[in-house]
């Protein structure tokens, strides 16, 4: 994969560059909103439930007192409004179910659970909530509900599929863009790596690729090593032929050594 | 002799079932004042008196029983201890009416239905939740009527009458009973 990536021309580099870079960064935006938006999600599935438990309790207050089951259980019934409630129960102050609700269409029967303190919590992919029913200074009773999460899985859906358009929309655009805007950076090395080919013999060329790779920024690489031999070379016959033209010699060095940096 | 002896075995027998007969008959009732009992302990947090009607804030709401009393120890026990709007309770057994003016709730046994004009007459206006167990006392001006229905005890309550008599009686305890009698339409 490296070896495929550094044989690419300088604009495929750039291109690949910016989409690597907008594609990272999008997936880490959209990954950071997604596990924020769930968060909200919940929070408010939470809130909401805890506000319908106490809407319900509160209306419950005298089925509990006169032990009108009929009343708690047509209490209960309103919750078929709310599609996410799968169960709920109202249980009496002495812990013992008083009146049960089931969803329409539940592939098991409810059965109420053991009272607990008051609670919520997320179990088996269902919110539980336990919340005690006070009426005059007194607690009376308690009610459960118990919601699916669909509304969660949903949003998660619908979110991951509006992530991904964004993405590839992203991904198209920052393809469009970098197709013009690689040219402020590859024309200029380009016209070096023509001005370089120039320079350098055509079979030297040919030697030298194997160790740069082929794409252009590897024939400049390839021109400036090849440059800096040849200048070499000759900075070496120049020493061996005259040893007192010190100052040739040294403004060569000084040459050489700015190439090689 | 022996025939004597057979006799009051007889006897003894008979006696002995009439007792369990008795008893048996007994449990139900036991059970039904229980069941009102509590009803009229319940009363309390689903109704509203006219603030003249308690002498202070910490007065007592005093439910009151006119008549034969079936109770037993069942309102005692209904209310010991329990609290509603930081007011205790008090049971009183009252026979004349006059006495009544110290009652939030009065309950009139079914021993006094040929008294009832009498007593829901002096109490017209009075300020007291009148509870009855009889099917004509919400019909001839009672507030609560607690009819025994299929072994339960369902509500009657007639509107009016609560109106007049100035108490408030929460939509709650309304949603859960039969509305008998005229009611007026909301001021």
């Amino acid at each position: 994969m490296n070896l495929g990536a550094r044989d690419l021309s300088i604009r495929n580099k750039l291109r690949l560059i910016i989409m690597v870079a907008v594609a990272a960064a999008l997936t880490l935006a959209c990954a950071a909103f997604l596990v924020y938006d769930q968060i909200v999600l919940k929070r408010s599935l939470l809130n909401n439930t805890a506000v319908t438990a106490e809407m319900i309790g509160s209306n419950s207050t005298g089925a509990l007192s006169f032990g009108d089951q009929k009343a708690a259980t047509e209490l209960l019934g309103r919750l078929r409004a709310k599609r996410s409630i799968t169960a709920a129960a109202l249980y009496l102050a002495n812990g013992q179910a008083f009146a049960l609700y089931q969803r329409d269409g539940a592939q098991k029967e409810f059965v109420a659970q053991a009272l607990r303190p008051d609670g919520a919590w997320f179990e088996h992919d269902r919110l539980m909530l336990f919340r005690r029913i006070v009426f005059a200074q007194q607690a009376i009773g308690t009610i459960f509900i118990e919601s699916d999460l669909e509304e969660l899985h949903q949003r998660l859906k619908s979110f991951a599929g509006t992530a991904a358009l964004i993405l590839l929309a992203s991904c198209l655009l920052a393809f469009v863009l970098s197709t013009g805007l690689e040219k402020i950076i590859s024309n200029p090395i380009a016209d070096l790596a023509r001005t370089a080919q120039l320079v350098s013999s055509a079979q030297e060329l040919h030697g030298a690729r194997r160790k740069t790779g082929r794409g252009r920024a590897g024939r400049i690489g390839g021109c400036v090593q090849r440059n800096v031999t040849e200048i070499q070379h000759r900075d070496e016959q120049l020493l061996g032929t005259s040893g007192s033209t010190g100052a040739a010699s040294g403004g060569a060095n000084r040459r050489t050594g700015s190439y090689q940096h | 002799m022996a025939l004597l002896g057979h006799r009051n075995l007889a006897i003894r027998l008979a006696l002995l079932a009439l007792v369990a007969i008795r008893t048996h008959a007994e449990t139900p009732v036991t059970d039904e004042y229980q069941v009102k009992a509590a009803f009229l302990y319940n009363f309390a947090k689903f109704v509203e008196w006219p603030r003249e009607e308690f002498s202070s804030s910490m007065d007592p709401i005093g439910i009151c029983v006119v008549g034969q009393n079936s109770f037993g120890r069942a309102l005692d026990h209904a209310v010991s201890g329990k609290m509603v709007n930081d007011r205790g309770f008090v049971v009183r057994q009252i026979a004349d009416m006059k006495q009544a003016n110290r009652c939030q709730i009065l309950f009139v046994s079914s021993s006094e239905r040929k008294r009832y004009g009498a007593i829901l007459g002096e109490l017209r206006t009075g300020g007291v939740l009148t509870v009855g167990e009889t099917e004509a006392f919400a019909e001839q001006g009672g507030m609560v009527n607690l009819k025994l229905e299929n072994g339960k005890v369902q509500i009657q309550i007639n509107l009016n009458a609560a109106e007049q008599a100035r108490v408030r009686i929460s939509s709650k305890l309304l949603s859960l009973a039969q509305i008998v009698g005229k009611t007026s339409p909301p001021k």
